[in-house]
């Protein structure tokens, strides 16, 4: 029975492992990051890329919302996994108001819009309908003009939300830290307020006056 | 039915008293006058504050001046302590998301330092026509006049700071330190406002010549302790409600981090500016401007700048000069003017020299109610058309500056 347990124990350890390496090696592959586009096979021309950094450059600017591009090495069905990888490495958004990343397959088959899961800056509707324009560009007329279409739509959603205010979400107040320094604050105005009144009580006049 | 004689004999009587309630008045005028102007615009810093002041409140904003982990209910401005931009999230609260709401506070706060510098004036010994002249000189002098009716922190700052002066002076020496807290709990300059009363204390000793006696050094420790103990505290309580710190300690960490990151080792840059520019007003920062065009017609409809009245600042090393000359034959208000100037300018000065901090000009707000002070030193030895003259001059450089003239 014991050596059963441990049996069991093995396998989960080795299955853990498996699992944690399997991740490590998706975040391992996500390359270093080259601005607003991320292009390691060089699937973009240069004036094409920096046309693209430029739209999604005034996005961002316009919207507060960091829009990128990732043309990632991986099959359509290993789309999602690497544009999470990239999402969560490169910090999408970290230092803006939100993020979005385009994600498409070097094989020019696959399209994937990652947004932050906890706060998504386009919605599952908005999601549908930037892939569906993608898509047939990409088939069509290559990986730049699907990039443009991608980010005009995007841009299309984000730039009229950036002039509607939004309450940011809630913060965690701590009372029970406040109370213990409340609690302080109580003291030394009690300790305060009765110095001076017992002083003046006694009739001992202000010297600084 | 009283004779004409005796309503002018009443009146001449009640000159002072009359006179100071119309510049109060003019004063509170001034600073409500058009509050919510220019419309939904945030006027200079406010883009922080008022914001700020909005995050804490919960209220809807546009993701401008804002940290990307900005959440509601807690303070975003984490490089100065929060109370403030409470004091700004509570009148938005109360009175809406406007410009009335979050600029009444600073105008509440504008008219207590008027009043504060009447108190201290005469708590030093001033008579009520040279209080009433250093009440009038912050009333109308552009830098003090813009700040307490734009939302920053400073004229908070300002206002508790001279809140605790004058309960020292007064002898309200534990309160005072509590109204110290206050104002450091605005900006974490308000450390100057301690520093003041220690170097005020000192000065007396030395003109006086003695040596601190015990119940001085009790006093003044006194006073300091719950100084630090309030500061502490109350940061704490703050900082458990509205911000992320788990402590005071690193929340004051932070503050200082982030203020000695403020470095511009190849000089200003914009609207910044070295403290020494600011005796020769230069560098000024248009707060906000409003121009229409009507063909080749440029009008300015709104132009608030952040610079001081030329009068003062160019008096003011002058006055200073005098105070010091009178605070050595023991003149206890030119002594505290002096010590007031040193304790808020040179700590900004010293900054500036020696490790090249970024500063505004605005930064000289706190030292004005010492140059309204030793404006008084100055003033006494003046013959009284000259002060006639100055008063003239600093009401026409107020209508000249008046922010909505067009």
């Amino acid at each position: 029975m014991v050596r059963l347990r441990l049996l069991i124990l093995i396998l989960l350890a080795v299955a853990l492992t498996v699992v944690r390496a399997t991740d490590a090696r998706a975040d391992d592959a996500v390359p270093h990051i080259e601005g607003h586009v991320t292009d390691p096979t060089h699937k973009l021309s240069r004036q094409e890329k920096r046309s693209i950094e430029e739209l999604l450059g005034s996005i961002q600017s316009d919207s507060k919302i960091d829009v990128a591009a990732f043309i990632a090495d991986v099959p359509p069905d290993q789309l999602e996994k690497a544009g999470r990888a990239a999402f969560r490495t490169w910090g999408i958004g970290r230092a803006w108001e939100n993020g979005v990343l385009i994600v498409i397959s070097t094989d020019a088959r696959g399209v994937e819009i990652i947004v932050a899961p906890e706060r998504p800056a386009l919605q599952e509707p908005d999601i549908k309908t930037v892939t569906r324009e993608i898509l047939p560009a990409l088939e069509s007329r290559g990986f730049a003009a699907a990039l443009q279409v991608g980010a005009e739509r995007i841009g299309e959603v984000v730039r009229p939300r950036a002039k509607i205010p939004v309450a940011r979400p809630p913060g965690i107040r701590r009372p029970s830290m406040s109370l213990r320094y409340a609690v302080g604050v109580f003291t030394v105005l009690v300790v305060a307020v009765t110095a001076t009144l017992l002083r003046r009580r006694k009739g001992v006049p202000p010297e600084a006056a | 039915m009283p004779s004409a004689r005796a309503i002018v004999d009443r009146l001449r009587g009640n000159a002072h008293g009359l006179l100071l309630a119309a510049v109060l008045l003019g004063a509170l005028g001034a600073r409500l006058y058009r509050l919510g102007d220019p419309p939904g615009a945030l006027i200079f810093d406010e883009a922080y504050y008022v914001q700020a002041a909005r995050v804490i409140d919960g209220q809807p904003v546009l993701f401008s001046h804002l940290s990307p982990t900005s959440a509601s209910g807690l303070d975003p401005n984490e490089e100065h302590p929060p109370l403030a931009k409470l004091i700004m999230a509570g009148s938005i609260h109360l009175l809406g998301d406007r410009g009335f709401a979050w600029r009444l506070p600073s105008v509440l706060a504008g008219m207590g330092i008027l009043g504060l510098i009447h108190a201290i004036a005469r708590a030093l010994g001033a008579s009520r026509w040279a209080s009433l002249f250093a009440v009038f000189v912050v009333s109308f002098e552009n830098l003090s006049f813009v700040h307490a009716r734009i939302a920053t922190l400073d004229v908070y700052l300002v206002a508790f700071m001279l809140l605790g002066a004058w309960l020292y002076l007064i002898g309200w020496w534990e309160i005072a330190a509590v109204a110290f807290g206050l104002s450091t709990l605005c900006k974490i300059n308000g450390v100057s406002g301690p520093v003041c009363i220690v170097l005020y204390e000192a000065g007396l000793l030395a003109v006086a010549r003695q040596r601190p006696d015990r119940a001085l050094v009790a006093r003044i420790a006194r006073m300091l302790g719950i100084y630090a103990a309030f500061t502490f505290t109350a940061l704490g309580a703050l900082d458990g409600y509205w911000t992320r710190f788990s402590s005071p300690v690193d929340h004051i960490a932070h503050i200082f981090r982030h203020g000695m990151a403020l470095v511009r080792p190849t000089g200003p840059q914009g609207v910044e500016s070295h403290p020494l520019d600011w005796w020769l007003n230069e560098a000024p920062i248009n707060y906000v401007k409003v121009e229409s065009r009507t063909g080749s017609i440029i009008t300015k409809k709104v132009l608030v700048r952040g610079m001081m009245t030329g009068y003062v600042i160019f008096a003011a090393p002058f006055a200073l000069i005098q105070s010091a000359v009178e605070a050595r034959r023991g003149d206890r208000l030119a002594l505290f003017a002096v010590c007031s100037f040193v304790a808020t300018y040179v700590p900004v000065l010293a900054a500036g020299v020696l490790s090249s901090r970024i500063s505004y000009i605005y930064y000289f707000l706190p030292s004005i109610p010492a140059v309204a002070l030793a404006l008084i030193a100055l003033g006494r030895s003046a013959p009284a058309a000259v002060r006639w003259s100055f008063v003239a001059a600093m009401l026409a450089a107020f209508g000249l500056s008046f922010p909505f003239r067009g």
